[in-house]
């Protein structure tokens, strides 16, 4: 395997794969910044031009871009609280709020940071597993799928910044979005009302972005100003800060990246829950919870390392199986294809060091878009104080554009605007807008694999029978059961003081 | 402003009327579309990107092929769209049979009639094949049809109405067993994992997507629909008996809109016929395991008339 290693390297660091490298890492950056553009569309993009290129050139292209795009997606959640790419969805809880306090350097550079050591962290778990990938991808039945599912769902009742009632409510709307469209169990369509854009379902992007980016200009433009509000001031400064909280919250950052790993390499739940158990995780774990979503810069780390260790943990399914973990790792499937690298069984033995190459790749890439990232973040951090006569204009054309490119449907469009409206009243009567889109991505997996478990052998208790389904479950109880018991032991103390 | 705007009209008039006299007399004049209805990525967009080059080196004339991806509609927009475009020979799409067919059997809305659009040949097919896990004590054909016979056989599907599901109902109804079909899955990828798994019994799957696991010793074929079998341990379904099942095969086929003028079907039939015999080429896709398997324009409508009568004999199964 080190043979291997230094191998892989040396295919990359020609003058060609390190100019790949970079132009990827750039190209990510950009399509993580402009809402609705994401990895996917990145590598969908650029798959015709790697044809003539060698393999691991290609590889290195696509490692540059899956590297960089999620801290891309990062900054815009941080500035203007719309999620890049869908996996950001939860650093807008508490990167907005420090941006509208002033503090979007310092959210920057602590997305930056974490960004970095997540996707170093997942890419080592990655070739830590390698040789138990097979196992550990085989042990996830649909069972599983249903179990882990509904810890995401139980995921809405910690992201509903304290409006409980109304969270749950934008959850069960979510759900039933997520119904719409042709009922992949028993065939013939739901809720479509008659249009034929209805057909493959509610698309995510096009929802995410009507919801948060649309939403939000709408509200800022009704409000005036600019993001960042005026009684702060203007200075923007504070990278270091961020990157130094970064360390010195270590423990985030490697609970994050272990999350965003293990998420990550189970087909199908992906990125964006994998922010949101992150989220979770480190505010159950605080003992300040009821600062997250105020600015708290720890709700900044935790998402954004876990969102980069995604990377690593999506791979083990691809490069093992060929199963790719989720949409941006279909069409680098295609990528991989094209250059006669079959994902498979046999992938790891015949292409050892391509695989090796895509890995050192990745790694690099972190590490140099949060470098290349940092580097411009003072300019970036100009956006919160830009008028929004020039701000909402650019950002909702940017995000109609982002809605329309992924398929080129007019239909997306006219989805992103009604749930723009639909945002813009969520902000306006405060319902937390997230929960939505947390149901909205897991209301189909949760009713497949729901489905698929009982029929497999005709018994409801087979979620029960099989050890990692069964501990799943027990996660989801002990994580409703956590606020409980913090309620009730701070009630209890309230009432002796 | 108004002066440009005409002179631009005019100009593209002329454009328009020069283009349109010599076209007759030498196709091809410009870059021919070549329409693939699935995302960059997938097997239909891996066969067109690696024949265009070649369909480009053997045309008379010195055109462009450009791959085009429109995706949508589980493939049915790219076809309606090229079905529906000029007969002029400078749009042609990938098809894929038996999806494009099982798509109006089964009640969905299309534009298009695989009777009257203009084949131009075939680039490759792929089987079916009749799958347990390796972990499976069913070894054989024999093993199989003794389990049939007294438990219901359970099956992954993508879900009514998709080929898979299709497929799957027509092996059901050939072999005369009872049948049950688990769908939900996401496509033939987590299909194939779900029975190395052990989620279903059986599993009934494409070749292409197979072949690695059959090699690596995780899933076995029980029976595959192409003649002569593909793997020494896998039986075709002719030597087993099974007729109905023989030639019951994925087709990547090539066509152009209804109307074509058979002098432009004729010089894209060659340069497909030629690109296909290519050594070159023949290297290219053996490099990626990408084999083509070439038919041309009147063995490819053959081929797709005898598998429409088999679909339409299982028809009320397929649409339920």
């Amino acid at each position: 395997m080190l043979d291997s290693l230094v191998e892989g390297t040396l295919l990359i660091m020609t003058l060609k794969g390190v100019l790949m490298l970079t132009c990827g890492v750039i190209i990510g950056l950009i399509f993580g910044v402009i809402p609705g553009l994401g990895g996917t569309t990145a590598i969908a993009i650029f798959v015709p031009v790697t044809y003539g290129m060698q393999p691991q050139d290609a590889m290195a292209l696509a490692g540059g871009i899956m590297g960089a795009v999620s801290f891309g997606g990062s900054i815009t959640a941080i500035l203007i609280n719309t999620p890049g790419t869908a996996p950001n969805a939860a650093t807008c809880f508490d990167g907005y709020p420090m941006a509208r306090q002033g503090r979007a350097g310092a959210a920057i550079g602590a997305a930056g940071a974490s960004s970095s050591l997540g996707g170093v962290l997942g890419i080592l778990l990655l070739v830590a597993v390698i040789p138990i990938a097979k196992l550990l991808v085989l042990s996830f039945g649909p069972p599983e799928f249903f179990m882990m599912a509904t810890l995401g769902l139980v995921c809405i009742a910690a992201s509903t910044g304290g409006l409980f009632l109304r969270g749950l409510i934008g959850g069960a709307f979510g759900l039933m979005l997520s119904f719409v469209g042709f009922d992949a169990v028993h065939g013939g369509e739901r809720f479509t009302l008659g249009f034929d854009a209805l057909w493959d379902g509610v698309p995510l992007v096009p929802v995410l972005i009507g919801l948060f980016a649309v939403g939000e200009m709408i509200n800022l433009s009704i409000s005036g100003g600019s993001v960042m509000r005026k009684d702060v001031g203007t200075k923007i400064a504070g990278v270091w800060e961020g990157v130094v909280a970064t360390f010195r919250e270590w423990p985030t950052v490697i609970r994050g990246s272990a999350i965003g790993a293990v998420v990550g390499a189970i087909p199908g739940v992906g990125g964006t829950v994998a922010g949101f158990l992150a989220y979770t995780a480190a505010q159950q774990m605080s003992k300040d919870p009821d600062s997250f979503g105020k600015g708290n810069i720890i709700g900044v780390i935790a998402p954004e390392a876990s969102n980069n260790a995604k990377d690593g943990g999506h791979l083990i399914p691809t490069l093992a199986f060929g199963i790719p973990a989720g949409a941006e790792m279909a069409v680098f499937l295609g990528l991989m294809i094209l250059h006669g690298l079959e994902p498979g069984p046999s992938l790891l033995i015949e292409h050892e060091a391509e695989v090796f190459s895509l890995i050192v790749s990745l790694t690099i890439s972190c590490i140099i878009a949060t470098v290349f990232g940092l580097m411009v973040t003072r300019w970036l951090a100009l956006i919160t104080v830009i008028d929004v006569h020039i701000l909402v204009p650019t950002v909702t054309v940017l995000s109609l554009l982002g809605a329309w490119v992924l398929d080129s449907k007019i239909s997306d469009v006219v989805i992103c605007v009604v749930f723009g409206i639909l945002g813009y009243l969520m902000i306006k009567f405060r319902f937390p807008r997230v929960t939505i889109v947390i149901s909205l991505v897991l209301g189909d997996l949760a009713e497949r694999s729901f489905y698929q478990s009982v029929k497999m052998e005709d018994t409801w208790t087979i979620f029960f029978t099989r050890p990692i389904s069964l501990v799943i479950f027990m996660l989801i109880v002990v994580g409703l059961l956590v606020p409980v018991f913090r309620y009730l032991r701070t009630r209890r103390r309230d009432a002796i003081a | 402003m108004i002066p440009t705007r005409l002179m631009g009209c005019a100009a593209a008039l002329v454009a328009v009327i020069g283009f349109a006299t010599p076209a007759a007399a030498v196709y091809p004049e410009r870059d021919i579309n070549f329409v693939i209805p699935f995302s960059p990525g997938g097997g239909f967009d891996v066969y067109v990107r690696l024949i265009s080059q070649f369909v480009e080196k053997h045309l008379p004339n010195k055109v462009n092929v450009v791959p085009k991806n429109v995706p949508g509609a589980g493939g049915r927009k790219g076809l309606n769209q090229v079905y529906r475009a000029k007969p002029d020979g400078y749009n042609i799409v990938i098809v894929n049979v038996p999806g494009a067919m099982i798509d109006p059997l089964v009640g969905k809305k299309v534009d298009y009639d695989l009777e009257k659009i203009t084949w131009i040949g075939r680039l490759s097919t792929d089987a079916y094949l009749l799958t347990v896990s390796s972990k499976s004590p069913i070894k054989t054909f024999d093993d199989f049809k003794k389990f049939a016979a007294t438990n219901p056989v359970k099956f992954p599907s993508t879900g009514s109405g998709s080929t898979a599901h299709a497929m799957t109902k027509v092996f059901i109804g050939v072999l005369g067993f009872k049948g049950e079909i688990i769908s939900g899955y996401k496509g033939t990828k987590e299909m194939t994992i779900g029975v190395i798994r052990g989620d279903t019994p059986a599993g009934i799957l494409p070749s292409e997507s197979t072949r690695k696991f059959i090699e690596s010793g995780d899933i076995r074929g029980l029976l595959t629909t192409e003649d002569p079998s593909d793997y020494p341990n896998v039986p075709s379904a002719k030597s087993l008996k099974l007729d109905d099942l023989d030639g019951l095969l994925i087709h990547r086929l090539v066509a152009a809109p209804p109307k074509l003028p058979p002098a432009i079907a004729k010089t894209l039939e060659k340069a497909f016929m030629d690109a296909m015999a290519d050594p070159a080429l023949i290297a290219a896709a053996k490099k990626v395991n990408r084999p083509f398997s070439p038919l041309n324009a009147a063995q490819a409508e053959a081929s797709v008339k005898k598998q429409l009568a088999l679909y339409l004999r299982f028809k009320d199964e397929l649409a339920k």
